[in-house]
């Protein structure tokens, strides 16, 4: 099983997850590559072999390294892309349907999204009027719709990073003595979780992601 | 508030001899079960003095109620009495007088937006008389008390009357209730207030009820976003326009605790999703009409819900922290 894991430098938890896997599963063979991504409009510009000269050209291997399993996340769309220079919600939706398409069609590789916590310690608007920057926390709430809509087009899965934090909390009490790497392990597990339904560690067919779309290459 | 040990035995030995839900019972109910259940209590501190009832808590700098009096109406789910907790806040430094009162009460619902849009134009008594009637609704049913500029308590008329200060709602009606409309007259109504609130026997008992409905009304099912946007603005502008009330609004979790779904091809109207298309629809509301939110989603993420069984009913100990977000909000707009 080849895995690629891609998003902002520290959303996604690639070589605990890789780890773990080994650890259960010893006798799965499995690479994992990890990728840092800017986000879908960059990724979709490298993917299509557009980047501008100069530019970051890593994504531009995932052809080469053919993965089973495609794990992205929301969080460059969310902490790289900053209001109002971000690209639009509908934007987004396009360039990631053209992406998950791509990856069918080259690749048949089943694809999990992650999404991110609305939850922003920093920042708590109580009233929206007269703000000029939409809050990171509505942002989010977009994007996880945007998400779920892809979802149900393309079959991609949702890896709740919203609900996993919002059940174990934010809490100092919660987090306490591992601040850095609680969020880290319950993602973790919830990946695992994730790859464990859809059988990639049993003896059995892969489920197939086809979504309303059915647009997958067999 | 719970009946009393000896209302209760003396029900039991009644129902024991007459039967259940009488005629007498029934009477008795209507003329004298408001006196029992509209016990006070009464705290005392140094600087301040609070009044507790049933649906209603006053907080106040002395016995007499001085002004400044500010009142804060509660407008519907059951997510809302978390505002009683902000008194034991607030009383520390009270000036003048607040009541935070809920003037509706159980029985057949009526708190959708779009209900109480509905509320904003007459409908001939004529037209509504066998409903109330059949589903025994309230007087004011179809009346625009939420635009009225004062209240009073109610069953309580010796603590005076108050602005209308500041109204707080919630949307977990919007997210959750369906409505009917009636064939002729196209009116809305929720009765599922009405059948919950009843003993199932009496329900039973008078089938043609169900019968009646049925052939009365016809579901216009649950609010769409696009009908809550149309409708919280009219509410909103209402409010302010008639009322000069500031408004604050409860948004509601927006995932499942539990829920371990990840996949949505063969999942088409999660109702997540509808929370979360809610809580967006709101904060653009909010970005349009200047009024609050009480972010409610984001209070209970923060402290965890994992031990919640589901997105609405979230345990006591939760009510707290909404609450102080509420005096955060009711402190900004100068009213506590």
């Amino acid at each position: 099983m080849a895995a690629l894991f891609t998003g902002a430098n520290s959303a996604i938890p690639s070589a605990s997850s890789r780890n773990e896997i080994h650890d259960r599963y010893s006798d799965v063979p499995l690479i994992v590559r990890t990728e840092t991504s800017e986000g879908v409009a960059k990724w979709l510009l490298e993917m299509s072999g557009a980047a501008a000269p100069g530019g970051p050209h890593h994504l531009t291997g995932v052809f080469d390294f053919r993965p089973d399993i495609v794990i992205t996340s929301i969080a460059p769309e969310v902490e790289l892309l900053t209001p109002p220079e971000a690209e639009t919600i509908e934007e987004f939706k396009t360039n990631a349907a053209t992406i998950v398409k791509m990856l069918r069609l080259h690749l048949n590789a089943n694809v999990f999204w992650c999404n991110a916590t609305t939850v922003d310690v920093n920042a708590q608007p109580t009233n929206h009027y007269g703000l000029s920057v939409e809050p990171r926390s509505l942002r989010v709430h977009r994007l996880c719709l945007a998400l779920v809509d892809l979802s149900h087009e393309f079959g991609i899965s949702i890896i709740d990073v919203d609900r996993i934090l919002g059940e174990a909390g934010f809490q100092p009490n919660v987090n306490a003595g591992s601040e850095a790497t609680r969020p880290r392990l319950l993602v973790r597990k919830e990946i695992f979780r994730v790859l464990e339904d859809y059988g990639y560690f049993d003896e059995r067919p892969i489920t197939a992601q086809v979504g309303q779309n059915g647009s997958r290459a067999i | 508030m719970p009946l009393p040990g000896f209302v209760k035995a003396g029900l039991s030995a009644w129902r024991f001899v007459a039967g259940d839900e009488t005629s007498v019972e029934q009477w008795a109910k209507k003329r004298y079960l408001h006196y029992v259940s509209s016990q006070l209590r009464k705290d005392r501190g140094r600087d301040w003095v609070q009044w507790s009832g049933r649906r209603f808590t006053i907080v106040s700098e002395a016995e007499d109620l001085p002004e400044p009096r500010r009142g804060i109406v509660l407008q519907g789910g059951c997510d809302l009495p978390s505002m009683f907790t902000i008194a034991p806040i607030i009383r520390q430094n009270i000036r003048g007088t607040v009541a935070i009162a809920k003037l509706t009460s159980g029985g057949a619902g009526r708190h959708r937006m779009d209900q109480i849009v509905q509320t904003l134009t007459p409908i001939p008594a004529v037209h509504t008389k066998a409903v109330m009637e059949n589903l025994k609704l309230r007087q004011d049913y179809f009346e625009p008390i939420l635009f009225n500029e004062r209240f009073s308590i109610p069953a309580h008329p010796e603590f005076g009357v108050y602005p209308q200060t500041v109204v707080v709602m919630s949307i977990a009606t919007d997210l959750t209730r369906t409505a009917y409309a009636h064939n002729v007259h196209d009116f809305t109504v929720d009765p599922g207030g009405w059948w919950l609130n009843q003993s199932l026997d009496r329900v039973l008992d008078d089938l043609s009820a169900v019968d009646w409905f049925r052939s009365t009304f016809r579901s216009v099912g649950k609010l769409s976003v696009e009908a809550f946007q149309e409708s919280i603005a009219i509410v909103v502008r209402e409010l302010k326009r008639r009322v000069g009330s500031k408004v604050m609004v409860y948004n509601s979790l927006v995932i499942d605790p539990g829920n371990q779904t990840h996949n949505y091809q063969l999942i088409k109207n999660p109702h997540s999703t509808r929370r979360r298309r809610f809580a967006v629809a709101l904060a653009e509301a909010s970005r349009a009409l200047d009024f609050h939110i009480v972010d409610v989603d984001r209070i209970l993420k923060t402290e965890g819900v994992k031990e919640q069984i589901d997105f609405a009913h979230f345990p006591i100990e939760r009510m707290a922290p909404i609450g102080e977000e509420a005096v955060r909000i009711l402190s900004e707009m100068d009213v506590v």
